[in-house]
């Protein structure tokens, strides 16, 4: 059964072809949204997964959408995304709770099988 | 001066010396024509004295400073006292007026005290004070004048009260106990008040004043002192005995009046006269503004430098002040110098001459006023360009947000789709080369748009136009792409200084991008003059007008056009819509 993902990021266009990628690699992409709130809104409906999060948003950023959803409990897997590379966010991935991270230029199904083994 | 009915009643004053010796006269009649057992002597010499010197003094006080409070209530005590000796008359209705009327002598006393030198009720106390005397005189006078049996209050010979309502001497006894309680408490009242006051007082006037307020406050302290031997029932001798010596200062009042008025005139003559000396022979030492203060006896002079730049006043600071308007109680005077207007003096204009005196120094002033505003006009500007430096590099990083942002959000974002659609094409070649076909052709156009972004962007930052071919040709590129139609006029002879061109271009940039979002206009008219070594630039446009000066975008326009010593204005022009305009010199 194909794992299921909800994408977070405020870059329509980025969005669209992310779930190409994703959809390719063998990802089925269940939900979209474009800012934190509607984020965490859309991961208590879709229960996907996985939840790739874009650490720079319009309202929240990546790191609070992580907590919200972890405070929820049954929170999805968490892969945060962003046009930085990891070396630019300091430690704050690492203490973020997070699975892993994957630099939206190398997005890709086989980066996130990496992060996620 | 600030219009007061009490200026306009001072026509009346010969009208009232008149009535006054037509008081006079009568006084004196009822007392050598009464029947009755008295010391026609010693109540002519007490009445008179009193009441004349009052009056006389009131209506001198009234004629010189109109504008004031207490030369028509010290008038109004004397006439009043005149009232006493009424009460001497055989006529039952002289008899009665006399006795309502003498008392309201004691409550304009009372308002006098209070508001000497001023004219003005300054605390609660002193107003429940003043209005206490007055029931006192007006309301409880009158209603005793309806209880009193003269015959049963040891006056033998009187006439009948004609207003008498009730034969009731126990109620007229309770009725006077309870009138003489309240006045003993409103005069300690007016003590308590006065005591206050006196000690808020700077020395100069402490000095000046002061006898009058001991002979007042010594007089009404004899009378309640009086009034409450009489409540406790004593001899008719000792009550008599204190009311004659509370009279000795009493008739002191008018000429202690009139004694610390010519003795704070001298002082504060010599005041300003050493005030004036020092102006002209040294520069140095204290502040003009504490000098005058205390020539003035007045701790709230402010000084105002003109600052003819932006037709306004600094204070010594170069902080912006306004001159008291409509409504203000201070004043201001203008000082001049060589005529040219050099400042003001604001000033509380308690004192009856303090206008005088004010116009006084600022004719000595001008010339030390001049240097003070000199250097409040350094101090100002240099706070303008302190803030207006600040402005221009909060402006800076404010920008380098911007760029930040705008690539983060545009470019990057494009590319990085763009990226991940070239990769998946790439996957997709072999196995399916038409979707690899048309996932090449988004890529192409999130290419061409990502061009399009970052080529927006960097001429955001600095136009390459403006830098290769000037800024005429920049000008007609920023005209040509506006959303309303505009008309360049450019007469550039040579090409400005990169900051002048600069400068330019972002104030037509700025406005024309206004013009776009807040004008509703139709249309817009750009005009770049170079003469005389300034490069003038208008943006005129035929909206709705009512550009907010202040705001950011404008601010920033006015920071980098005063950064290069230029001016800059927003205004609505005449025919409507609004005027952005800017002078730059060249060299």
């Amino acid at each position: 059964m194909k794992r299921t993902v909800l994408i977070v990021d405020d870059h329509a266009g980025f969005r669209a072809s992310a779930r190409r990628v994703l959809e390719a690699g063998g990802y089925s992409v269940v939900a979209e949204a474009a800012d934190g709130s509607s984020g965490v809104t859309a991961a208590a409906e879709s229960r996907p997964d996985l939840a790739l999060v874009d650490v720079q948003l319009p309202d929240f950023d990546g790191f609070e959408v992580t907590r919200r959803l972890q405070e929820s409990g049954d929170a999805p897997e968490i892969v945060l995304i962003s046009s930085h590379e990891l070396a630019d966010l300091g430690s704050l991935v690492e203490t973020s709770g997070a699975r892993g991270f994957v630099s939206k230029a190398d997005l890709s199904a086989a980066a996130l099988e990496a992060v996620l083994r | 001066m600030r219009p007061l009915s009490i200026s306009a009643l001072r026509r009346l004053l010969p009208a009232l010396a008149l009535l006054t010796i037509a008081q006079v006269a009568a006084s004196v009649w009822f007392t050598v024509s009464s029947d009755r057992e008295h010391d026609t002597v010693l109540e002519l010499f007490a009445v008179l004295v009193i009441g004349c010197s009052f009056a006389g003094a009131g209506l001198f006080a009234w004629w010189r400073r109109s504008e004031n409070i207490v030369g028509p209530l010290m008038f109004l005590t004397g006439f009043f006292w005149f009232f006493n000796v009424w009460v001497l008359s055989d006529s039952a209705g002289i008899f009665a007026l006399g006795y309502i009327l003498s008392s309201l002598s004691y409550a304009f006393l009372i308002h006098l005290l209070l508001v000497f030198p001023e004219g003005r009720l300054e605390t609660r106390l002193e107003r429940v004070v003043v209005a206490g005397g007055y029931f006192v005189v007006t309301v409880l006078q009158l209603s005793s004048a309806l209880l009193i049996d003269p015959a049963l209050n040891g006056c033998e010979g009187c006439p009948e009260n004609p207003l008498l309502i009730t034969e009731n001497p126990d109620l007229y006894d309770i009725h006077n106990a309870l009138q003489s309680v309240l006045a003993i408490a409103v005069l300690t009242g007016l003590v308590v008040a006065l005591v206050r006051r006196w000690r808020t007082w700077p020395q100069s006037r402490r000095r000046a004043f002061a006898p009058v307020l001991w002979a007042g406050g010594l007089s009404l302290t004899l009378i309640s002192l009086q009034l409450a031997v009489d409540v406790l029932g004593a001899p008719e001798g000792v009550r008599q005995a204190i009311f004659l010596a509370a009279l000795v200062p009493f008739a002191l009042i008018p000429f202690a009046f009139l004694a610390g008025l010519l003795r704070s005139r001298i002082s504060r003559a010599e005041a300003v006269g050493a005030l004036v000396a020092g102006l002209s022979t040294s520069a140095e030492g204290r502040g003009l503004r504490d000098a005058l203060a205390e020539a003035l006896s007045d701790d709230s002079v402010e000084l105002a430098y003109w600052v003819p730049e932006t037709g306004g006043y600094v204070d010594a600071d170069g902080a912006r002040l306004e001159l008291p308007g409509e409504g203000d109680p201070r004043l201001w005077a203008e000082v001049t110098h060589d005529g040219r207007r050099v400042g003001a003096i604001v000033h509380a204009g308690r004192l009856d001459d303090a206008a005088e005196l004010v116009q006084t120094i600022a004719s000595a002033a001008g010339l030390r006023m001049e240097n003070e505003r000199l250097d409040a006009e350094l101090r100002a500007r240099l706070e303008d360009l302190r803030a207006s430096r600040a402005r221009i590099v909060e402006a800076g990083y404010r920008e380098r947000r911007r760029v930040e942002r705008d690539l983060h959000d545009g470019a990057q974002q494009r590319l990085l789709a763009l990226g991940l659609n070239l990769k998946l094409a790439r996957s997709r070649l072999e196995e399916d080369p038409a979707e690899a076909g048309e996932l090449l052709d988004e890529a192409t156009a999130e290419l061409e748009q990502a061009t399009a972004e970052l080529r927006e962007l960097a001429r955001g930052i600095h136009p390459g136009l403006l830098t290769d071919r000037g800024l005429v040709p920049a000008l007609e590129a920023l005209a040509s792409r506006a959303p309303v139609p505009v008309a360049l006029t450019a007469e550039v002879d040579q090409r400005p200084a990169a900051g002048v061109e600069a400068a330019a271009y972002f104030l037509v940039s700025e406005a024309l991008a206004n013009v776009a979002k807040h004008a509703e206009a139709g249309r817009a008219s750009v005009r770049v003059i170079q003469s005389n070594g300034w490069l003038t630039v208008e943006v005129l446009d035929d909206g709705r007008g009512g550009a907010d000066p202040d705001g950011s975008g404008l601010t920033g326009l006015a920071d980098r056009v005063a950064a290069l010593d230029g001016s800059f204005s927003v205004a609505d022009h005449d025919g409507g819509g609004t005027i952005v305009r800017a002078s730059i010199p060249l060299g």
